[in-house]
């Protein structure tokens, strides 16, 4: 099957790319317009740090071929379906390298080397139909919430896959379409005589035939590749886990989903108002300590045996939350672990056993853009602002641990309600020694993160608990994004930003681009991660700075 | 949750059997059904050969209700601007007459005297006379000036309120004074100048609401193609509507607003600009800053965009927003004000505006015009100074038809006073209606050395209403 689809995938391109003309990929079915676009990338990713958590040299070389086909029997019937298929060849490239198979990256071939989940090569399929004033679209699609980029507030219907890093994906792919119906109506406000001049309602139902979670970087180079999660602590490495989570099943009523969302125009400003109910994406995680690795359960039994009962239990409790595919024994002279299994560094490598479930979510939120036009100043090209704005309370979250130690609530999960506040300004500045012809786009966010109750407990483990990644009640983030354009709008710098100022993390992602056509681009991008604390945010990336060059072809 | 989906695609039926509020059946056609009549490079196939193009595309009833006897409506224009284009022409170097010329009959016969600059230098060769770039031309035939006229319902509206339309101290328009029609057919006096780019602004081209399907190829200045686009628009005039229902405003909701139009641009072409959709809405007061929104392809979002971020070339081509149509300034005192002045008042040999569409643009040879016809057309020449220093232009030149009221030509000059862009518009007129589109445009870079050579099509769409160009409209296939 699998096959198969690679099969159709490479006849189709064939066929398109042989084709001169933007008329030639527009047909026609029963004299009604089918299109047929796509495109094809290439990347080559490099980084240079020879640390056990990544690889020096190529490390990523990615081809993604994207496929998508829009026909319209009728003006208010649409049927739009896109497919694509990613390709990793480093795994193929490097198969007999020994330091990239000596740190573990070749075994996670499986999971990196080739997107052919049917979810990942049928990207959307949805049928379209928009009699009068209503719109009905069926089938695996992205419904999009929110205004803010690069961090989600309210976008939390379809699952993310960003398990190939920052910038070396093309961004319309690492959105994941679900299946869900989705309604809306947008009355005739004009026999009102209101002051609104559109609204719409929106009605989202997922029925949940096929729960597609998060596909997030996750520790162990076995599973994640290069994107592997750095986390070590003393002379032990965290390595990939072992997760007793189930999928939940196919139309399980206790994953439905649904959402409203009320948008409305007045004047030039756009609100919306949204609520959901569902489930999240991701998984909430936390050390499964009924677990007991065998060789940590021996050797307790073997103390309690001589009478050291004390001795015996911290052993147990060592060894608790380690799953038994960890390659260890207990040397009973020193009493220390000996790992079979090390990284490049001679630190342990320890499969941590843990827990999950994907946590109820309910959240309900506002959006509200809106142009400042008092902001538009002549001598720097007089292009107004526009504000985009957001808001989000959601309720009863459940939050991962810090050391995803359980902590003494009823299901170990740490929980509260969390509140988003984000604030963005689209500017435009015409600098003229920068760039004489055109502006200077720069795109600014703040977002602030309040927990209305952080923990102030301990965790079982006896240290406070502390939520992943977010390290107070009170949390701010700030992105940017700046760029221009140079020689007909062909040649494109670019630098985004991302500050996670309490997490003390930052990403910087400068590229630039040149599109010798419509269809021929070349690009690079440089990242770079930083994380002052460690095991905390961008730490966990700090040896992950790479270059990568991409060449990307569209038809 | 079964009784409510029933219920839900109950209602949907039902609203789905009822009719836009004027009733009219959408008539939608295709580009492919465009590019049957005519593809968009090497295919000299007239397109508007007796109109049979709109009528394939326009249902017969609502034919009939858009064509006018022709003889009535030539008339009527003759009436409202006070002569007809034949017979006030002809005095400037009168040995061109009718006839074949090539570029090197440029050396016998005073052109230079009778062409604008822009058009003296395009015909030559491709990369003679000009930077490498599009539709220049080697061969033209000069015709004899023809009258061109308006559809009856708009000389009705432009004849009822002449002299209606008042203006301030400074020559703005006191919007509440516009009802319909052309504000300023036979412009005049202190303000002669702003009447006739008014005249622009509040144009009736393609009526009351149209389709128009575009094709755009971008070429450097090594006559390479480096970009392809298309796509369709929709407009809609929410104020002076006298072409079709509603007459008048549109809805409450455009005279409560002050709009004047609201526009409606998908893209098919390139790809990644496919499924974004641009909404604008346009206002008659210049100090309401006009509304876009575009649906972002990749992030399935409806954003809003600067109505100030206005002066940054469109990817691939040399216009700006502010270049669109010509000109898509707002007219205001207060942003980027102009000093507007008439520099001539004269005839000029200019391409004629075409009523078969039958030019071409001929890709084999680095994209040259062929079958340019040429007229001798009583013009003005419009002088707008920028009296902002910050603004991408220091001056824009436009050149003006006196019958027709529309520009054919615009030259826009950079801060240092270099010819920066031009923009030729050549518009064809369907007859029996009486309208006129945009059937072949030129956009040319001269700094960067790029240009765009855009081919139209244009239909009236009279089943438009708002909900074709609402927030639900942004979303399509994507």
């Amino acid at each position: 099957m699998k096959r198969w689809r690679l099969t159709v995938f490479q006849l189709a391109i064939a066929l398109l790319l042989c084709s001169q003309s933007a008329e030639a990929r527009r047909f026609s079915i029963w004299n009604q317009p089918i299109s047929v676009l796509g495109y094809v990338t290439q990347t080559a990713q490099f980084g240079w740090k020879d640390t056990c958590d990544t690889e020096k040299g190529l490390q990523q070389a990615l081809t993604t071929v994207f496929l998508e086909v829009d026909y319209r029997p009728q003006d208010q019937v649409m049927f739009y379906v896109s497919g694509k298929y990613t390709i990793d060849w480093v795994y193929d490239i490097k198969h007999d390298d020994n330091s990239w198979n000596e740190k573990l990256f070749s075994q996670s071939r499986e999971n990196l080397a080739k997107d052919d989940e049917w979810w990942q090569s049928l990207q959307e399929a949805h049928l379209t139909w928009t009699p009068g004033p209503l719109f009905f679209r069926v089938g695996k699609q992205i419904v999009s919430w929110g205004e803010m980029d690069f961090l989600r507030i309210m976008d939390q219907i379809n699952p993310i896959d960003q398990r190939r890093g920052f910038g070396d994906v093309e961004f319309e792919t690492t959105i994941i379409p679900i299946p869900v119906i989705r309604a809306e109506f947008w009355p005739d406000l004009n026999a009102l005589g209101t002051f609104l001049d559109e609204i719409g309602l929106q009605f989202i139902f997922n029925m949940d035939p096929v729960f597609i979670p998060d596909q997030l970087p996750a520790a162990g180079n076995d599973v994640a590749g290069i994107w592997a999660a750095d986390v070590t602590q003393g002379d032990i490495r965290v390595g990939s886990t072992v997760d007793t989570l189930d999928d939940p099943d196919a139309w399980d009523s206790d994953y439905f989903e649904y959402g409203v969302r009320i948008s409305g125009l007045v004047g030039s400003s756009i609100f919306t108002l949204n609520g959901f109910y569902g489930r999240s994406n991701s998984p909430v995680t936390k050390s499964d300590l009924s677990v007991v690795h065998p060789s940590f359960q021996q050797t307790a039994d073997l103390l309690a045996s001589l009478g050291l009962t004390d001795m015996a239990a911290e052993i147990l409790a060592l060894g608790a939350g380690i799953d038994p595919s960890t390659d260890v024994r207990i040397d009973l002279l020193s009493g220390a672990p000996v790992f079979g299994q090390v990284d490049c560094e001679g630190k342990g490598i320890v499969h941590p056993a843990t827990v999950s479930m994907y946590p109820r979510q309910k959240f309900i939120g506002a959006t509200l853009t809106t142009e400042l036009p008092f902001l538009g100043f002549s001598a720097v090209g007089g292009a107004a602002p526009v504000l985009r704005s957001e808001i989000k309370y959601e309720f009863d979250k459940k939050f991962n641990e810090a050391g995803t130690a359980p902590v003494p609530t009823p299901d170990g999960f740490i929980e509260s309600d969390m509140l988003d506040i984000a604030v963005g300004l689209d500017w435009k500045f015409k600098v003229n020694s920068l760039n004489r012809r055109a502006y200077i786009g720069v795109s600014s966010q703040l977002f602030y993160k309040h927990i209305t109750d952080y923990p102030d407990y301990l965790t079982v483990a006896g240290v406070p608990a502390m939520i992943f990644d977010i390290p107070d009640a009170n949390t701010f983030a700030v992105s940017t994004v700046i760029s221009t354009a140079y020689l007909n709008a062909k040649l494109v710098p670019q630098i985004a930003c991302l500050w996670e100022i309490d997490n003390e993390a930052v990403l910087l992602l400068p590229g630039i681009s040149y599109s010798f056509s419509t269809r021929l681009r070349v690009s690079t991008q440089y990242a770079f991660m930083h994380g002052a604390i460690v095991g905390r945010s961008l730490d966990v990336f700090e040896n992950k700075d790479y270059i990568n060059f991409k060449v990307r072809y569209t038809f | 949750m079964k009784r409510i989906l029933n219920q839900l695609l109950s209602l949907a039926f039902v609203l789905a059997l009822v009719h836009p509020a004027w009733g009219i059946e959408p008539y939608p056609i295709t580009m492919k059904d465009v590019h049957k009549f005519k593809k968009m490079v090497d295919d000299p196939r007239p397109l508007i050969t007796g109109s049979q193009d709109l009528k394939a595309w326009i249902p017969e009833e609502v034919w009939q209700s858009l064509v006018y006897d022709q003889d009535e409506m030539k008339k009527l224009w003759a009436e409202i601007v006070g002569f007809r284009a034949p017979e006030v022409v002809g005095k400037i170097a009168p040995e061109i007459v009718p006839g074949k010329y090539t570029y090197k009959d440029k050396s016998r016969l005073p052109f230079d005297q009778l062409m604008p600059e822009v058009f003296l230098d395009k015909f030559n060769p491709p990369g003679e006379g000009t930077p490498n770039h599009v539709m220049n031309f080697t061969e033209i035939e000069v015709i004899p000036t023809r009258q061109y006229f308006y559809a009856m319902p708009v000389a009705e509206a432009t004849k009822k309120y002449a002299g209606t339309t008042r203006q301030d101290e400074q020559g703005y328009i006191i919007q509440e004074s516009w009802k319909a029609g052309l504000p300023f057919p036979r412009p005049s006096g202190e303000h002669k100048a702003m009447q006739i780019v008014y005249n622009h602004e509040r144009r009736y081209m393609m009526g009351d609401a149209f389709a128009y399907f575009d094709n755009t190829i971008g070429v450097g200045g090594s006559w390479r193609p480096d970009h392809i686009g298309n796509g369709l628009s929709y407009t809609i005039k929410c104020a002076g509507r006298v072409w079709s229902e509603p007459y008048g405003f549109l809805d409450s909701r455009a005279e409560r607003n002050g709009e004047i139009k609201q526009y409606r641009y998908e893209a098919f072409e390139p790809r990644d600009f496919y499924g974004n959709i641009y909404v604008a809405t346009f206002y008659t007061d210049p100090k309401k800053p006009f509304s876009i929104l575009v649906y972002v392809n990749i992030l399935r979002r409806i954003r809003k965009l600067s109505s100030s971020d206005k002066q940054d070339q469109a990817i691939g081509q040399d216009i700006t927003f502010d270049d669109s149509e010509g000109l898509a300034q707002a007219i205001s005192p207060d942003v980027y004000p102009y000093e507007y002045s008439v520099v001539e008042e004269r005839e000029y040999l200019v391409p004629a505006i075409s009523e078969d569409g039958s030019e071409w643009v001929d890709s084999t040879s680095r994209y040259e015009w062929k079958g340019l016809r040429f007229e001798r057309r009583p013009m003005w020449k419009l002088e707008l100074k920028q009296l902002d220093k910050n603004y991408i232009y220091s001056k824009r030149i436009m050149f003006v038809d006196k019958e027709t009221l529309i520009p054919v030509l615009y030259e826009n000059y950079d801060q240092k006073g270099r010819l920066y862009r031009t923009q030729i518009y050549h518009n064809a007129h369907v007859k029996p209606m009486g309208l006129f589109t945009i059937f072949m445009a030129c956009s040319s870079d001269f700094i960067d050395v790029h240009s765009t050579y855009t081919y139209g099509a244009a239909y009236p769409a009279l089943w438009l209403t708002r909900e074709d160009l609402s927030l639900k409209s942004l979303i399509r296939a994507k």
